[in-house]
């Protein structure tokens, strides 16, 4: 089961259309819309992957990494944010995240993102 | 660079510089090469800011720097710089400046090897043509203000200023101003005596003194014909009539030269007022106090000054 | 008479998300530019006409501080106007951003910084947006002005945005209190190619 955090519908739209197209159709995918949201979907669900945007309102993405990493240290968190200044990326890093997706998100760099971390 | 051979890049009426990200030259134009006198041969490999140290080196890096990342064009603003290389213009229209105005592009050229390009237009006709148009306009606003026969401020520029000035004054713990109003005796009987030509010189004469008599925060303005009005920035009735008294000594003792032997004499009757609670905040109305001291001053045998209470 | 222009949830939706993009990489240039961490808010999008612009614009200019408004005209299919406004203390301390001592610091400095930030914020998100929606454009050189109030906005602007998309968002250096703001506003013409190109990538959704 896949969790796409992020407090843009389209964003998450994308999100979703472009796992159905790299993963499969039949994919299960939960969505949450800010970084309180993701946090406790994932201590009920426990997904494979959880994709986190960074700029979020009410807990942004950066917490909701921390948050989930001490809950779950095996966490597989992709961040997928326009914001890709260094200091974002290392602070996410920091927190847990394990990988990065610049937008827009498309086929070729979720699946090769996937594929770097050998989770297809 | 194999860039020199190519036509456009050695015959548009542009100048084409390409440097790397440490403005280093790697390529520079034929109208460079005839304006600045700076073969390509010689500038190649060398930073530019070692050939034109007046260049801010920091900021023209930075600006390659924004554009090898935005990979968007940048500009030099003209307002506030006027070229980038000083090329010395000397023909004979161009009579303002000394450098070529120049606008200026810089864009990215390659952005894998950090290469940028800049364009260096000749902007100077046209900032010529807009400071004469800025000049003139100021000269048309001035003209509007002015007086033609004196020189001195006209009515319309008085009315403008006086509010400014009584706004001033308010928002200044109400620090006094005073106007005094000025007219010339007997002017028409001048002017039917010795002609015209004489009447005008009367009116220079007197504009002149009373200017004579102001300092540069006072504001002094013909009202028409042989009328003149003074605004004394602070300055209390008492001293104002001692102003005023000065100017018409002045005036009592000074005199025009027509023929050899002739010598044209004339005075002037004086209103003086303060602005105050009276006037309801407008100023008119204390000009018209003014201008009824003005009118007891004719009425007691002129050549003389009175203050309106 | 109905508003051509307005957007519909969708529409306005696919923008959002464009225009997070968008911003994204212009925080990325800034930041990478002047070697400090910046942030740029969420961009707030709405389709208004010309007297609410008039409005709109009086809003930002409330306070008793002088005021610089850089405007840069975009042409191409989003042609428009892209408008940065910022106060004078944040242009100062923007400038100290830049690595200017305190001395370097003068009237024209400043101006032309702002410049800079208006062409930096223009082509970061208005380029990046043009591409997203499969479109070129291109910029004139920026302009810059003083201004204490809104009555010295150029009467044109009425006339020529009768119907405009306006982006607006903060350029937010907390620490060190800078704030501007950008807009972007769009002609008719553009307005309607940029509801199509909306409703085209929806479409591909």
């Amino acid at each position: 089961m896949y969790l796409v955090v992020d407090d843009s519908r389209m964003a998450r739209k994308m999100a979703v259309k472009n796992l159905k197209l790299v993963v499969g159709e039949n994919v299960e995918i939960s969505e949450a819309q800010d970084g309180l949201e993701a946090v406790n979907l994932y201590k009920e669900n426990k997904p494979t992957i959880c994709f986190m945007d960074l700029t979020m309102p009410v807990m942004d993405g950066f917490e909701a990494i921390k948050e989930i990493c001490l809950f779950d240290s095996e966490a597989k968190i992709i961040v997928i944010s326009a914001d890709i200044q260094e200091l974002s990326m290392q602070k996410a890093k920091d927190n847990g995240a394990i990988g990065f997706i610049k937008k827009p998100i498309n086929q070729n760099n979720l699946k090769s993102m996937l594929s770097t971390l050998g989770l297809i | 660079m194999q860039i020199n051979n190519n036509i456009i890049f050695n015959t548009v009426n542009n100048g084409i510089i390409i440097l790397d990200e440490d403005l280093n030259v790697l390529a520079w134009n034929k109208w460079l090469e005839i304006y600045t006198k700076i073969k390509e041969k010689d500038i190649l490999s060398k930073n530019i800011c070692k050939y034109f140290p007046y260049i801010n080196e920091k900021k023209l890096k930075r600006k390659a720097k924004t554009v090898l990342v935005t990979n968007n064009p940048s500009f030099l603003s003209l307002n506030t710089n006027r070229y980038l290389i000083n090329i010395p213009v000397s023909n004979i229209t161009n009579t303002i400046f000394e450098s070529m105005q120049q606008d200026i592009t810089i864009l990215p050229y390659d952005i894998e090897k950090k290469y940028i390009c800049i364009y260096i237009y000749d902007n100077t006709l046209m900032c010529e043509i807009n400071q004469k148009l800025e000049k003139a306009n100021e000269e048309l606003v001035d003209m509007s203000h002015r007086d033609p026969l004196t020189q001195i401020f006209n009515r319309r520029y008085f009315s403008e200023q006086s509010k400014k000035i009584k706004s001033f004054s308010q928002r200044n713990n109400n620090i006094p101003f005073s106007i005094i109003t000025l007219d010339i005796d007997k002017f028409k009987k001048i002017n039917d005596t010795y002609g015209h030509l004489v009447g005008d010189e009367v009116i220079i004469k007197v504009a002149h003194i009373i200017e004579a008599e102001v300092r540069t925060s006072d504001i002094v303005a013909r009202f028409g014909g042989e009328e003149f009005v003074m605004l004394l920035q602070d300055c209390n009735l008492d001293d104002a009539y001692k102003v005023a008294e000065k100017v018409r000594e002045d005036i009592e003792k000074t005199s025009i030269s027509v023929h050899i032997d002739t010598e044209v004499k004339f005075t002037v009757s004086i209103g003086v007022a303060q602005f105050s609670e009276v006037d309801n905040n407008n100023i008119e109305l204390t000009l018209s106090r003014a201008d009824e001291a003005l009118y007891k001053a004719k009425n007691i045998g002129r050549n003389k000054t009175v203050v309106s209470n | 008479m109905k508003n051509l222009i307005e957007l519909n949830e969708d529409e306005k939706d696919c923008l959002q998300e464009l225009m997070n993009i968008s911003y994204g990489a212009a925080t990325a240039a800034i930041s990478e530019i002047i070697g400090k961490f910046a942030t740029l808010s969420i961009p707030n999008i709405d389709t208004i006409s010309s007297c609410d612009l008039r409005k709109h614009l009086n809003e930002k200019l409330l306070s008793k501080n002088k005021y610089y408004v850089s405007n840069q005209l975009v042409n191409g299919y989003l042609a428009g106007e892209n408008i940065f406004i910022i106060d004078e203390i944040s242009s100062i301390n923007l400038a100290r951003e830049f690595d200017l001592s305190d001395d370097e610091i003068d009237e024209n400095e400043i101006k032309d910084i702002i410049l800079e930030i208006t062409n930096i914020l223009s082509s970061a998100t208005s380029g990046k947006l043009a591409s997203l929606v499969d479109t070129s454009i291109s910029f004139s050189a920026p302009h810059i002005t003083k201004i204490n109030s809104i009555d010295e906005f150029d009467k044109r602007f009425e006339g020529e945005y009768s119907h405009v998309i306006i982006i607006s968002t903060e350029l937010n250096f907390k620490e060190q209190n800078i704030k501007g703001e950008l807009m972007i506003l769009t002609k008719k013409e553009s307005s309607i190619f940029l509801k199509k190109a909306l409703d085209n990538a929806l479409e591909n959704l």
